[in-house]
């Protein structure tokens, strides 16, 4: 008995005293934190926060709207934002592949396929079933989807990858792959999806959204695949506009104010806060990027903000007089402070913007002036008091995709099919134009151009642009300090650090 | 009356000391008990003792010389005798165990109190600069009383890991310098090889420097007391145009500009500056017996910086007690030791400030109540320094308690056999708060900034060792058995919140501030552990004390490292061969001694974070999920079981030498380091991975070097010494690799600084040295006034087409050490030299361009050349060469002629630090950080040097 208490004591001793387990306080492994059903919906959320990453600095967002004709940015007056040229780069289309800008565009849609296959291959794990699941399994396969069809927007041949659990490195695959792909995730996982978009299912992936992205891959297949899809882009419009689910907002600025969760237009929103999403990854901070620092003071913003992003000149001089989108979306002329009085730049000079620059203010030597280039004013900014700079982002909630866009998604399928007078008549379509100002489009004036135009003006930096200028061949052209370009142009460099992290893409 | 009785026995006694060849001995001390007398010139004294008392004649270079009183002993006659080549008897630290200078196989070098200078310092590891061949020890924060020393051992061994040497203070292993008094370090030891240092396994790569302190005594009780006063005064710093040149350059080379002249004459450096004073003192009490001896010290250290308001305090008490029990059975040894640091930490970006501020700016501005009447002009990164002074409070705390005890229990039937356990705690507390005023720059608007912060540290160490040793038959042998336990844990706090109504609170009533409930202040708190677990064992041999021989092993654990690779063997041998003691080199009378040493041992290095092999996950971003904002959860790193230590294998030869009886002596190593497994964070692709980086042991570095440390006696004569030594050291360092099939990290560009400069300045290039510098070859200034590079195409040089301009790695580092002893004066002064290696001069490279001028303020020196009116263009005329040669240190001191009573003697000093600086560097001082990556790059967020004169003494009662 003696002898074995002693080896009993022996043994715990030894293990005692070897015994080298990591103990864990402030971080938590994945064994301690699934423990409830609560907590795995809770981790999907993941999956969606990484949308976020869109309103910030430099995103996949702030990438399309300076590599098209929306946004240009010039050194400004302190030489601010020449950065090695990485601005430039983008505008101009000689992107290399060490830019900064491109390796956060593709963190955008590979960070959130991540995401989506760690949600997803952690729900597979669980051992437990709960009444959700196959619907939040759903949303997440739809979400992954979109970011892929991103993807394979701006790079063709990406990595794929729906699985952590394959330990080799994602092979590339093409786009006609990759399209059907996008195309199955979605029509097989869209009976599971909520119909309704009530307030509890905003900012997530309902049955509209999964629609709304479906449209966006069919209206794109001819680019992309070489083969048309308008009849099958004009049925998944159709079913979203005759679900009644979506209506147009009364006024266009209802879907950029601080609180236009009320919408009625939004089909899939990324939900912000000043509170809750303030960091480099997830915060909405165009007004940082895009105002002067003395125009903060005024606007009732305490922070000095970087007076970078400028409207491109020429895209200012396509608006119709009559358009009333281009004063809802840049801030130009005389500048108005919060309580709409006129502010002066200096002693007796008005703040008056001007939204014409000669190409010559572009380049790393030269500099815009401080009255020079509109800026962006699409989303209103609060005057509370609560914008104070750093990575403190605004309230209000970016739509990815709305009604009108759905809208105008229709009326381009209908006409590329020929079905012009049938477009011209679309209630919605008549409405949008009215909203703005403008006359209903007739059947005549229905041109592709035109209607390039109504879609560039319409849904004027909201990141759609790049995909749109492709489809209605105006992105190689030249424009402002942009020179015409090949077809290669058409397709973006994979970024370096990518390629260095996995060879397959070389 | 047995009083009367005791003193009647006093007795008178006179006496004469002489040397071994009959000339008397002055300045010989003759101590009975508490009396004490001081040979003449003539070697007479004169002592009063009673019969019975052991009297101890005691000189530099002798053998101490004892006898009784007795009835007989009014006179004496005492003929001392020279020490035979002490140096190589003295103990040297070796880890769990000691050894003598002659026995030693391994490379260590070791530093006795006689060896380090005079003077004041931060910490105890000042006290090494220029003293150890191989041993860099550099202080990149110049005056500033909160500053640390850094350490670079037998160059960079790492990429990702730590640098810092093992420190271990009177057994406590992983110690903090600061924590204990400079001027209490008795000795200092470092283990530079691999063969000394394996027995510290996975912790010894950067090496090991044990520092023993002073401890308890038997004897009378005496009190000793040290105190110091320091002033100090500015000895370099970046030198921005006064008001009078900022105009004038502006008038003539800069009119469009003339609207940045505000018409006054700031010295804006003045405003924030001052002379600081410093004092310091410490009691010291000892005494006792030999069953029972303790030692208690207390310390007071005020010290103040050159900027206004910064300061550092330190409040020490300390106590060592030693006891022996049953019979001799047992040893046991206590310390407690408390000590509080406080300090008011500076502003390092009020420096930056107030070189670029604008120099014909006023500093105040009563009407501008806005700003609190400081004169403020709105721009980024431009603020008013004498208000970022004003305007801050900061205050830091720390305390540390230590105590432990030692036991050893001496297993006396067999001869030389004892079991020893040490058990040590240590707790740290840390404490910081800081307060930004409703008129601090920048944060005006935010109506007050506080933030408070705090630390916990808890380090508990148990250590069991065998221990063995015997001598017979001419074979000495020492064994060593042992186990080690330590688990370290750390929790730490950070809040910050701003609004408040008033700035009276300071950061003392945070909850006052309206941004907690705004939901925009901050809050934190982290806490985490690890544990540490090795056994290991040592046997040393030598025969005749001829051939020597020591082998070691050790098997280490770490709780950091991956599940695959939790524990290690760390191996080491070493051999010696005193050629010296061989007969046939006995006729030699010049030679003292010849030894020569060749050693190998594997260490580790696992100075990383806790938790890196472990997937985790954090709380992420927010998310709007019906209807209320909810965390997410992602990965905040991979998992990696294959996670384990950087492994250093070391091979070591050397020789030691001495000849004409000590006059002259030395060492001289060789040595080849390799360190593969090497630690770097990967990017590695998402999927498959978790997390899109990966902390990896892939790549290698080697290290080669020669050190030679040289000590001379050139001059002996019975009241003049001078002593001398030298240490020189070079070393190679190779990056072999850093990438391989799996893992290829393009990232090899490092060194990024930030526009107007803009380039990354540093390369990690396989093959070649760490620190590189990269950059396109400057040729001249063109006629637009431009620089010119050579290899432009289209205005610019392509990164490909940059040069290699050399490593920020010197060549070769030397310290000289002198002092010089006459009588009672000693005098020392030490010098130290580093010859190659490269610098980035940051100040020129952002500040000497007329380009910049204008808001802010240039350097001075770019009126010596005015033709260069380009914009700045980055290229190697800012990489300059680090060569320097420094008066670190002259000290005169005076031994006290008082013995009586009460006063036993002591010492005065005066002592000046960081006196010259030899250098062809056009910045503020070549001798900048040499650790991490990115060495060698000086930078713009800097602290002034200053020279120090010290005046000090020491009593001894």
């Amino acid at each position: 008995m003696k002898k074995a208490l002693s080896t009993i004591l022996g043994v715990v001793l030894l293990a005692a005293c070897t015994n080298l387990d990591e103990q864990i306080y402030s971080k938590i492994s994945k064994e301690n934190f699934f423990t409830t059903e609560e907590q795995f919906v809770k981790y999907s959320a993941r999956a969606y926060s990484s949308l976020q990453h869109w309103g910030t600095e430099k995103s996949l967002w702030t990438f399309v709207i300076q590599n098209t004709n929306e946004v240009c940015v010039p050194v400004n007056p302190n030489g601010g934002w020449w950065d090695d040229g990485r601005y430039n780069e983008v505008h101009v289309h000689s992107i290399s592949s060490s830019n900064r800008l491109l390796e956060m565009a593709w963190e955008y849609c590979f960070n959130g396929i991540t995401a989506c296959n760690d949600v997803l291959d952690m729900f597979e794990s669980v051992e437990k079933d709960f009444d959700a699941k196959n619907r939040v399994v759903a949303e997440v396969k739809v979400l992954r989807a979109y970011y892929y069809l991103c993807a394979i927007d701006n790079w063709g041949s990406v990595p794929y990858s729906v699985s952590k659990k394959d330990k080799n490195l994602p092979e590339k695959k093409d786009r006609a792959f990759m399209f059907k792909f996008i195309e199955d995730e979605i029509t097989g996982n869209i009976d599971y999806l909520q119909t309704d978009p009530t307030p509890d299912y905003y900012g997530r992936i309902t049955r509209g959204t999964a629609n709304a992205i479906l449209a966006k891959l069919y209206l794109n297949a001819e680019k992309w695949t070489g083969t048309a899809k308008w009849k099958e882009a004009e049925e998944v419009c159709n079913e979203i506009i005759t679900s009644g689910k979506y209506r147009l907002a009364d006024h266009y600025k209802d879907n950029f104010c601080v609180n236009n969760e009320n919408s009625p237009e939004q089909i899939l929103a990324i939900p912000y806060s000043t509170v809750y999403t303030t960091s480099d990854h997830n915060a909405f901070i165009i007004y940082m990027s895009t105002l002067p620092a003395d125009l903060c003071t005024p606007f009732g913003i305490n922070a000095q903000a970087w007076d970078g992003l400028c409207g491109e000149p020429d895209f200012l001089a396509s608006y119709d007089p009559a358009d009333t989108r281009k004063k809802d979306t840049w801030l130009f002329g005389q500048m108005y402070d919060k309580d709409g009085n006129p502010i002066e730049y200096s002693d007796g000079v008005p703040y008056i913007i001007d939204p014409d620059m000669p190409e010559s203010v572009y380049g790393k030597d030269a500099r815009r002036d401080a009255l020079q280039g509109a800026r962006i004013g699409k989303w209103t900014y609060q005057s509370d008091g609560r914008l104070t700079g750093g990575q403190v982002g605004m309230d209000n909630d970016f739509f990815l995709i709305r009604y009108a866009d759905v809208v105008l998604m229709y009326v381009e399928a209908l006409v590329r099919q020929g079905k012009t007078s049938q477009a011209a008549e679309v209630a919605d379509f008549k409405s949008i134009r009215r909203r703005a100002g403008l006359e209903p489009m007739t059947a005549a004036e229905l041109t592709l151009d035109n209607l390039y135009w109504e879609r560039a003006h319409e849904l004027a930096i909201e990141g759609w642009s790049r995909q749109d200028m492709i489809r209605f061949d105006k992105f190689l052209d030249a424009w402002w300090a942009k020179p015409a370009k090949d077809a290669s142009d058409l397709i973006l460099p994979i970024p370096k650090t990518a390629i260095a992290a996995n060879p397959n893409l070389k | 009356m047995s009083v009367l009785s005791l003193s009647a026995q006093n007795r008178t006694i006179k006496g004469k000391v002489v040397d071994e060849t009959g000339e008397p001995l002055p300045g010989t001390t003759v101590v009975a008990g508490r009396n004490y007398a001081v040979t003449d010139i003539e070697g007479r004294f004169t002592l009063t003792a009673k019969t019975g008392d052991e009297v101890t004649v005691s000189c530099m270079g002798y053998d101490d010389f004892v006898f009784t009183v007795t009835n007989d002993s009014d006179t004496v006659s005492v003929s001392m005798v020279p020490s035979a080549a002490t140096m190589l008897d003295e103990a040297v630290s070796i880890g769990y165990g000691k050894t003598t200078k002659k026995e030693l196989t391994g490379s260590v070098a070791s530093l006795k109190s006689d060896d380090m200078d005079l003077g004041s310092f931060t910490n105890a590891g000042g006290m090494l600069q220029g003293k150890v061949a191989g041993l860099t020890v550099v202080n990149p924060d110049g005056g500033d009383p909160n500053a640390s020393y850094q350490f670079l051992l037998r160059g960079t061994n790492t990429l990702a890991a730590g640098q810092g040497p093992l420190i271990i203070i009177d057994g406590v292993v992983d110690a903090d310098l600061r924590n204990i008094n400079f001027q209490e370090v008795e000795s200092m030891d470092v283990l530079k090889d691999g063969s000394a240092a394996a027995i510290y396994g996975t912790r010894g790569t950067n090496g090991v420097i044990i520092i023993t302190t002073k401890r308890a005594k038997s004897g009378t009780t005496s009190v000793q007391y040290d105190g110091q006063v320091s002033v100090q005064a500015v000895q370099s710093r970046a030198v921005p145009m006064t008001a009078e040149e900022f105009e004038y350059t502006i008038k003539n080379y800069a009119p469009g500009k003339a609207g940045s002249l505000y018409g006054y004459d700031t010295d804006w450096f003045k405003e924030i500056t001052r002379t600081p004073i410093s004092h310091k003192h410490s009691v010291a009490v000892s005494g006792g017996t030999e069953a029972f001896s303790h030692r208690t010290v207390l310390n007071l250290e005020k010290n103040q910086g050159l900027q206004i308001g910064n300061e550092a305090s330190k409040y020490l008490i300390k106590t060592n007690i030693r006891q022996t029990a049953i019979e001799g059975w047992l040893d046991v040894e206590y310390n407690l030791s408390y000590v509080k640091r406080q300090s008011t930490p500076a502003n390092y970006g009020a420096f930056r400030q107030a070189f670029t501020r604008n120099p014909t700016e006023p500093v105040y501005d009563p009407s501008d109540t806005a700003d609190g009447g400081y004169f403020t002009l709105t721009e980024s990164d431009y603020s008013n320094p004498v208000a970022m002074i004003n305007e801050r409070y900061a205050n830091n705390e720390t305390s540390n308690l230590l105590a432990n005890v030692r036991a050893t229990l001496n297993i006396l039937p067999i001869e030389g056999l004892k079991w020893d356990n040490f058990l040590s705690y240590n707790d740290e507390k840390y404490f910081s708060q800081e307060y930004k005023t409703s008129f601090y720059p920048g944060s005006v608007g935010k109506k007050g900034v506080a933030y408070s912060s705090g630390n916990a540290y808890d380090n508990l160490q148990w250590e069991s060792t065998l221990q063995y040793s015997r001598v017979f038959g001419g074979h000495s042998i020492q064994g060593v058995l042992g186990y080690t336990w330590q688990e370290q844990m750390s929790w730490s706090t950070n809040m910050e919140n701003y609004g408040f109504d008033s700035d009276f609170y300071k950061a003392n009533n945070m909850g006052a501030g309206t941004a907690l409930k705004e939901g925009l202040a901050d809050m934190y708190t982290n806490r985490s552990s690890s544990r540490y677990i090795a056994f290991f064992g040592r046997a040393i041999w030598n025969y005749k004390e001829k051939y020597l021989a020591s082998v070691s092993l050790r098997r280490d654990g770490s709780s950091r490292f991956g599940k695959n690779h939790k524990w290690g063997w760390f191996p080491a041998a070493s051999v010696g061969w005193r050629i010296s003691e061989e007969p046939w080199m006995k006729d030699l009378q010049w030679l003292s001694e010849l030894k020569l040493r060749a050693g190998f041992g594997v260490t580790g290095n696992q100075d990383f974070s806790n938790y890196k092999s472990l997937m985790l996950m954090s709380t992420s971003t927010s998310f709007y999920y019906n209807g209320e904002w909810i965390n997410s959860y992602a990965p905040a790193s991979n998992a990696n079981p294959e996670l384990r230590w950087e492994r250093k294998s070391e091979f070591n030869v050397g020789m030691d030498f001495s000849f004409f009886e000590g006059r002259l002596g030395g060492n001289l190593d060789y040595y080849y380091r390799l360190t593969t497994d090497l630690l770097y964070e990967y990017n590695v692709p998402v999927p498959p991975y978790d997390y899109k980086t990966l902390f990896t042991n892939v790549g290698s570095i080697s290290n080669t070097g020669i050190e030679l440390t040289l000590y001379a006696t050139p001059v002996k004569t019975r009241d003049f010494v001078w002593n001398t030594s030298l240490v020189a050291a070079h070393n190679g360092n190779k990056l072999i690799r850093f990438t391989n099939e799996e893992f290829q990290n393009q990232d090899y560009e490092i060194g990024w600084i930030a526009t107007p400069v803009g380039a990354y300045v540093q390369r990690l290039i396989e093959g070649e040295s760490l620190g590189s510098f990269y950059a396109p070859i400057w040729d001249s200034v063109g006629s637009d006034g431009s620089d010119v590079l050579k290899n432009e195409f289209m205005g610019k040089v392509p990164t490909a087409k940059w040069s290699r301009i050399g490593s920020a790695y010197p060549d070769v580092t030397l310290g000289w050490s002198n002092n010089l002893k006459y009588g009672a004066f000693t005098l020392s002064a030490t010098l130290r030299a580093s010859i190659g290696g490269k610098v980035f001069n940051s100040y020129r490279a952002n500040y000497e361009s007329l380009h910049q001028i204008g808001l802010r303020n240039i350097l001075s020196s770019w009126l010596d050349n005015t033709a260069y009116t380009g914009e700045i263009r980055y290229s190697s005329k800012y990489i300059e060469d680090a060569t320097y040669l420094k008066l670190d240190n002259v000290s005169l001191s005076y031994d006290l002629p008082f013995h009586n009573k009460y006063i036993h003697g002591g010492k005065v000093f005066i002592a000046g630090q960081n006196l010259l600086c030899i250098s062809g560097y056009k910045g503020v001082d070549p001798e900048v950080s040499l650790t991490g990556l990115t060495p060698g790059i000086e930078s713009t967020s800097y602290y002034p040097r200053t020279m120090t004169l010290s005046l000090g003494a020491t009593l001894n009662f």
